[in-house]
């Protein structure tokens, strides 16, 4: 079975999770966790950095789903940034692209967050 | 272009001649520039903006617009320059739409044209043509410098609609070819879903976790969040899984109460394409789609789908996706479940294993040897875990203790009494009381711990060596018999009533003398009550018969035991098929 980490970096007041590897159904949990984490501790303003994103199913795009709600009442958002041509697809297919931020680089993301404090 | 081509050598015949072309190469130039353009590009909307941009930037033109046909009569506004933008998308009726160059010179020239047109002041239609068919429309206004258009300016526009047909016919095939493709990738990616939790799930065998997985994929590929799984337990909708803030308590217990489950149906509900009453019902509660869960033309459960978040309402393909999505999911939950059901049995047996393979052990693996005498006691339990005891206690060299019991019920229950009786009775035996003590506190052990329904028939004797005395008591126990080389034999009744059925109950203790070579045995009812195929029970006198029998020569108490045991097999087939078998023999040598 393929790989799939979750690492975090934490700048201020935003969170960024690096994925790594594959998101899907099976390995789905593990992301959820990490975002779980975040909302318990209140960070909010989430960056998910894709850059070493190597294959995402909808089972994985779920996941931005199950929390989205939740984390904007709470007054934060989901950004999304490095995304391979190869996972943009998955996302656009899916229409993700309405519902969420997407930028080229994790610093556009920083830095929408940082106008919109 | 080679009719433009043409023409411009024969209006302009005189000047080619003269080589005064100058602005004329001008104009040559710049269609073959534009014909290159549009050639270049698959993108509809650049190619419609260069067929505008380019004659309002030669000639000045304030206004226009690009229309495409949408079929004989009608026309869709497709791009617009210098008017507003909204009407972009915008289609209107357009019957016979003109297969020439239409300029309009006064207000007359509109009596037969779209009221757009006198609207927004349009001055010439241009159509574009592909195989003779008026596909659409380039429609300018005035120039702002100089009024009207002369034949050459007519002739260029015209020939730039002409170059226009087929660049924009090929970015339509290739803007419907792009849709065709999306469309195409959609359904990969709903059968990559498809695939990848059908894979997950058969891993799966924990409900918890299954629906885990189902509510990923189903947020991911329908883009939405609030949804909540309902299944069928006992024929009552339960709900199993929510997710999202729309669905309370409240509204949830409202809707499945409204019917749902009552009337099934297989195949998914749309709810703006139901009857006025429910749509009003479910939209109350924010639902939009009701999704049956189907095993075996069998509703399990129901997914119930609020909106998608993108506002969009639900596909043919995304109907077709859920309701595959709903059938994998309800077959692993009942996985599952059975899954979970055979693990418990199996803990069951195992425990049923276990107790057995305890109780055993509470009953004596070797015989003692005893001087003059000769025991033998065998049990051999019934498929279950049983309640028959027996023990085999030395108190010293002079006195050995012999006990026979029966633990009403069977399994679990009776194995836990039997144990309990063991303990008091190896207990008692060590503090010097009489069989009639050690019985009367049995019996109250007994009565404590356990509910009037439970109780145990119990036979305990003590021999004498020296004196060759057998004192006993029997406590409701079927009873033992002990015979004589003569032929006689006397029954062992004396004592009192069943273990635990009252406390402090006095027991009786009874005597008999051990002549040489007799012999005393004790059964359990699974001895009389064994049935023959016809269901005759063996019954008292046959063990009479057999035992007065078998003693008129010397014979060792294992050997009768395993005889016994034999002839009960013969009479019954399966003697232990609904009972213990226990008998525990006791013989003065001769």
């Amino acid at each position: 079975m393929s790989g799939f980490e979750v690492s975090r970096n934490d700048y201020d007041h935003i969170s960024v999770l690096y994925l790594s590897g594959f998101l899907d159904a099976h390995t789905a949990p593990k992301f959820e966790d990490g975002l779980q984490k975040l909302i318990k501790e209140e960070r909010v303003k989430i960056i998910v950095n894709l850059k070493n994103l190597d294959y995402i199913s909808s089972a994985g795009l779920g996941v931005f789903m199950g929390f989205i709600e939740e984390i904007r009442e709470k007054g934060g958002d989901i950004k999304l940034s490095n995304l391979s041509p190869k996972v943009f697809k998955v996302f656009d297919l899916l229409g993700f692209p309405a519902l969420y931020e997407i930028y080229e680089d994790e610093i556009q993301a920083k830095t929408k967050y940082s106008e919109t404090k | 272009m080679s009719d433009y081509l043409n023409s411009f050598r024969l209006r302009n015949q005189e000047k080619i001649d003269s080589n005064q072309m100058d602005p004329r190469h001008l104009e040559l130039s710049s269609l073959f520039e534009f014909s290159q353009t549009l050639n270049s590009s698959l993108d509809l909307k650049s190619i419609l903006d260069s067929l505008l941009f380019v004659p309002m930037g030669r000639m000045m033109i304030g206004k226009g617009m690009v229309l495409l046909a949408v079929n004989e009569s009608a026309c869709k506004i497709a791009t617009v320059k210098g008017l507003p933008a909204d009407l972009i998308g915008s289609t209107f009726e357009f019957n016979d739409k003109p297969g020439d160059v239409v300029l309009i010179n006064s207000d007359s020239d509109y009596s037969n044209l779209p009221e757009i047109f006198i609207k927004n002041k349009i001055k010439l239609l241009i159509p574009i043509k592909s195989m003779n068919q008026v596909t659409g429309m380039l429609v300018l206004g005035q120039k702002l410098l100089a009024p009207g258009f002369n034949e050459d300016e007519i002739h260029f526009l015209s020939s730039i609609g002409n170059i226009a047909a087929p660049a924009i016919e090929n970015a339509k095939v290739f803007e419907k070819l792009n849709t065709v493709n999306r469309q195409l990738d959609h359904k990969i990616q709903e059968l990559n879903t498809l695939f990848e939790i059908g894979n997950e799930l058969n891993r799966l065998f924990d409900q918890k976790e299954i629906l885990k997985r189902l509510s990923y994929s189903l947020m991911g590929q329908m883009l939405i969040n609030q949804f909540f799984v309902a299944v069928k337990t006992d024929n009552t909708l339960k709900v199993v899984y929510k997710k999202g803030s729309i669905f309370s308590e409240e509204n949830i217990n409202k809707c499945l109460k409204s019917g749902i489950g009552k009337n099934d149906f297989q195949t998914p509900l749309r709810i703006e394409q139901t009857e006025e009453q429910l749509k009003n019902k479910f939209c109350d509660f924010g639902i939009k789609i009701i999704v049956p869960m189907v095993v075996q033309d069998q509703v399990r459960g129901y997914i119930f789908l609020g909106s998608k978040l993108n506002k969009t309402g639900f596909s043919e393909s995304d109907v077709e996706f859920l309701s595959t999505l709903a059938n994998i999911a309800i077959i692993s939950i009942e996985n599952a479940r059975l899954f979970q059901e055979t693990l418990e049995k199996k803990r069951l047996e195992e425990e049923l294993n276990l107790a057995k393979n305890i109780q055993t052990k509470l009953l004596p693996d070797t015989m003692p040897v005893i001087s003059r005498y000769d025991v033998h006691g065998y049990n051999i339990p019934s498929k279950s875990v049983g309640g028959d005891y027996f023990d085999i206690i030395k108190l010293n060299n002079d006195e050995f203790i012999f006990t026979i019991a029966d633990v009403s019920g069977k399994g679990m229950p009776a194995s836990l009494l039997m144990s309990n009786l063991q303990a008091g009775l190896h207990t008692l035996h060590q503090e010097n009381y009489s069989l009639a003590e050690i019985t009367f506190r049995l019996n109250n052990l007994i009565y404590k711990n356990t509910s009037i329904e439970k109780y145990i028939t119990f036979f305990i004797a003590k021999l004498n060596i020296p004196q060759n005395k057998i004192f006993y008591v029997n406590a409701g126990h079927n009873p033992p018999y002990l015979f004589f080389k003569d032929g006689n034999y006397e029954e062992l009744s004396t004592g009192g009533i069943i273990l635990g059925m009252m406390a402090d109950m006095p027991y009786e203790i009874g005597e008999l003398q051990m002549k040489p070579g007799s012999y005393l045995t004790m059964f359990t009812d699974g001895v009389t009550e064994a049935m023959s195929p016809d269901d005759q029970p063996f019954e008292e006198f046959r063990v009479i018969d057999f035992f007065k029998q078998e003693i008129a020569k010397p014979v060792s108490c294992e050997q009768i035991n395993l005889k016994m045991i034999e002839t009960l097999y013969k009479f019954a087939g399966d003697p232990t098929k609904d009972d213990d078998i226990t008998i525990l023999t006791l013989s003065r040598k001769e």
